[in-house]
């Protein structure tokens, strides 16, 4: 890299460490941005700072937020109620986008990996279960990954939240819309059978 | 670019840029080694539950000369330990440290039939409902004595005289078994009892051992001799380790789970 001049190689070490970013994209990316306008530029880094500065996790659900407590946990429409865990904030974006859930959220920010040395102690289950011990909780939902640290993590979870008296329910697993069942494997189609509902 | 066959298990997976996934495979044929998926995190992939660790699967890939990362063609199941790994933190906890004892003992590229005949017998084992603490140590004792590192605990590395059938062994920090004379007497100490389990283990097949299992503080002694071992061949801990243990110990005292976040 040393055929660059020490700025745009400082550039590119840096973006190389951005997720799913190689050296050729960091020197397209790069070389991009040397060819913007000033004022693009500026709106770029001023995006970055803004999210470090005013980007908090919410003190309730631990979503990624601006405002805190986040605008789900004070929202009057929200059914107070019923509480969805996930495993990342995205994957409550998701399920956002469904229109179909008005309840309340709960972000773990990771999922039981004894691999990864990921414990119960390094996810954020104890604010799930401060939050439960109101009444007004009735179901949390476990929407962790159907994988096999998120089902370990479901387990986990429901093992906690049952002895308090509310109802865990997690979320149907099987073959994907659009699909062909000529391609599901077992485990999926077993899943499906298992998750199967009455028409 | 040559194309490959082999049947493998999945020993564990981490996420690639936005859908792939990088797979530890063990394979009987060519042993440890890694490959990409690409697409595999996608909810319409050709891979669906292929990858996910401790999945036994017949397997496609493409290896390229210089290149440490294998491309994975196409995956299938031949039998599949998700709903173990998935219905019990316990067993998926106790699945996740036999894989990373794998990982951490078997070399790249080295086949090893022993191994995968054991990781084999001893997934079934933990279909089959066996005592999962059982099981684990058995997998410890011999994967650590087909890596080369659980002592010969019939004689000693001192003075080299058999030990007497009825004396107690003395392991020491560096995994050398010593007779009562050699030893410094701060060694972790193998009884006869503990020595007659690792013999059983030795002798049998996962299932038939983890039926008549010793009791619970004989297995934690074997527990803490490959603890010791462990540390003293990788010079560290494995993580999986301290969490299967503190999980099954939850599991084992009803409630204690619920005391720790209070």
């Amino acid at each position: 890299m040393l055929e660059y001049a020490e700025p745009i190689v400082k550039l590119i070490d840096e973006l190389k460490r951005l997720p799913g970013v190689g050296g050729k994209s960091a020197q397209r990316i790069a070389f991009h941005l040397l060819r913007t306008e000033p004022a693009q530029i500026e709106r770029l880094v001023g995006a970055i700072q803004e999210v470090r500065d005013k980007i908090v996790l919410c003190s309730i659900c631990n979503n990624i937020t601006d405002v805190d407590p986040c605008r789900y946990c004070t929202s009057a429409a929200r059914d107070r109620s019923v509480i969805l865990v996930v495993e990342e904030p995205h994957n409550l974006v998701t399920v956002e986008k469904t229109r179909e859930y008005r309840g309340l959220y709960h972000v773990l920010h990771g999922a039981l990996s004894p691999l990864r040395g990921v414990g119960p102690d390094d996810i954020r289950i104890r604010g799930l279960l401060e939050r439960l011990r109101s009444d007004e909780v009735k179901e949390v939902i476990l929407a962790t990954n159907p994988n096999t640290e998120g089902e370990a993590t479901a387990n986990y979870v429901s093992r906690l939240v049952r002895p308090l008296g509310v109802k865990v329910t997690r979320i149907g697993m099987g073959v994907p819309v659009g699909s062909d069942l000529e391609y599901a494997d077992e485990v999926t189609m077993h899943k499906s059978l298992q998750n199967r509902t009455e028409m | 670019m040559p194309l490959h066959n082999a049947q493998a298990f999945v020993l564990r997976t981490y996420k690639l840029a936005e859908a792939d996934k990088i797979c530890v495979l063990m394979t009987r044929q060519s042993g440890k080694l890694r490959g990409v998926a690409y697409g595999a995190r996608k909810l319409k992939s050709r891979f669906g539950s292929c990858l996910e660790p401790f999945t036994e699967i017949s397997l496609t890939y493409f290896e390229k000369d210089g290149r440490e990362l294998v491309s994975i063609s196409n995956a299938e199941i031949v039998r599949s330990h998700y709903a173990q790994a998935a219905d019990s933190v316990v067993a998926g906890a106790a699945m996740s440290y036999v894989s990373d004892l794998c990982c951490e003992f078997l070399p790249d590229h080295e086949p090893s039939d022993p191994v995968y005949r054991l990781l084999t017998a001893t997934l079934d084992a933990f279909g089959e409902g066996r005592d999962v603490n059982a099981l684990v140590r058995y997998f410890e004792v011999w994967m650590l004595k087909l890596a080369g590192f659980y002592p010969d605990l019939r004689s000693c590395a001192g003075c080299g005289e058999p030990a007497a059938p009825g004396a107690d062994v003395w392991i020491s920090a560096d995994g050398a078994p010593r007779c009562a004379s050699c030893s410094s007497g701060r060694s972790l100490r193998a009884t006869p009892a503990i020595r007659e389990t690792i013999a059983r283990i030795l002798a049998k097949p996962p299932a038939t051992f983890a039926e008549s299992a010793p009791p619970g503080d004989q297995l934690d002694r074997l527990s803490e001799l490959a603890l010791l071992i462990i540390r003293h061949a990788l010079e560290r801990d494995l993580k999986s380790f301290a969490l299967f243990n503190r999980l099954r110990r939850e599991t084992e005292t009803p409630g204690t789970h619920l005391e720790n976040f209070e």
